[in-house]
């Protein structure tokens, strides 16, 4: 009957391979990555934000005074925090037909199908936006007055604001299948799972890499310095370094030590000079 | 007749973590073997993911064992009390 004979025993355990800060950051369980796809609905709130406010351009009012501005840390924390999802559901939505077993396809198909309503009522929200806060820019420019309704208003609308909206929308068409794997995907294996040592847990993790990205975000709003991104990427790498340990990683060597220590050294300098230059300076 | 929820689906239970210890496999091995990622299989194993029809005959074939000695709609007599003689259980 059988056309497929079962292998000889294994004989050699599985190599694990090199882990990465990426790694180390990529949440494998359902409730971590249930956390970050929040985290990630929030970032994308607070860039609308910061879009339809003042000039309604995402690079600001270019006037230097901060008003309108996108904090830097904006930038790098959307796609880390979209990156991290897309490793915890091993990219599905992302990989060609080929590398999908039936289990992944049906997970792909059964998360677009979800997205799609999802992605309609994003579109529907944008409009939505468009119109109350678009309506005031579109008020500045000189092709319409005060007694422009609503309606007419909306055919004026600033051309930023269209590109911010379809930036927007483009964010969400992309980020929505994944997050709705992320929400869907159950925890990951044994195998995949960080083997218990002296790293940190995720939930920990978590916990650091979110005061790292509040904090920065409101040390950028607050004192309009955009230094506040380092200490994100610091948290990252320190993240990393401890997830390596937890990963299962052999004994680092003495040599090896040092250079990592010197590098979060170096690291936290560059920050901690960024931060007092940029306090003396504005 | 209507469709039944997903809630209301009966879970089918299987053998294979028995199965591929007795065979000394990774999930890996058996993945490959199968043709699926061995996050399949540990879905699989778990009750997580049910397998289609295509996917059964393929670990029955693996294994060499009818599919119904690999899934089954009630749960599995553990090996221990197969074994066991009448008196032993008693």
């Amino acid at each position: 009957m059988s056309t497929m004979a079962a292998p000889t025993p294994a004989t050699a355990p599985h190599e694990r391979p090199e882990v990465t800060w990426r790694d180390a950051a990529t949440p494998l369980s359902r409730a971590s990555r249930r956390r970050w796809t929040g985290c990630y609905v929030v970032l994308l709130m607070l860039l609308a934000a910061g879009i339809v406010d003042d000039a309604l351009a995402v690079s600001g009012d270019g006037d230097g005074d901060g008003d309108g501005d996108i904090p830097l840390i904006m930038f790098i924390a959307v796609p880390v925090v979209f990156g991290m999802l897309r490793r915890g559901t091993r990219r599905i939505t992302a990989l060609d037909h080929p590398e999908l077993d039936e289990r992944d396809i049906h997970a792909r198909t059964s998360a677009y199908r979800i997205a799609f309503p999802l992605l309609a009522l994003v579109v529907l929200a944008g409009l939505g936006l468009l119109a109350a806060f678009g309506l005031e820019e579109s008020k500045r420019s000189t092709r319409i007055d005060a007694q422009t309704t609503l309606t007419e208003a909306i055919f004026v609308i600033h051309p930023w604001a269209l590109i911010g909206l379809g930036l927007w929308i483009a964010l969400w068409a992309a980020f929505l299948p994944t997050g709705t794997l992320a929400w869907r995907e159950p925890d990951a294996l044994e195998l995949e799972l960080t083997a218990d040592g002296g790293g940190l847990g995720e939930a920990i993790r978590d916990a650091v890499l979110g005061v790292a990205l509040a904090a920065g975000l409101a040390i950028s709003l607050l004192a309009e310095m955009d230094a506040a991104a380092l200490l994100f990427v610091a948290a990252l790498a320190l993240v990393g370094a401890l997830g390596r340990r937890a990963a299962g990683q052999p004994a680092m060597s003495r040599q090896r030590k040092w250079r990592v220590a010197i590098g979060l050294t170096l690291l936290m300098a560059f920050v901690a000079i960024a931060i007092v230059s940029s306090s003396g300076g504005g | 007749m209507g469709r039944r929820s997903k809630e209301a689906e009966k879970p089918i239970f299987n053998r294979l973590p028995v199965l591929r210890a007795e065979r000394h496999l990774s999930r890996q091995q058996l993945a490959e073997a199968i043709g699926v990622n061995y996050q399949t299989i540990g879905y699989l194993e778990r009750g997580d993911y049910s397998p289609s029809l295509d996917l059964a005959f393929r670990l029955a074939e693996f294994f060499d064992l009818p599919i119904e000695a690999i899934f089954a709609r009630e749960p599995f007599t553990p090996t221990s009390r197969q074994t066991s003689t009448p008196e032993e259980a008693q």
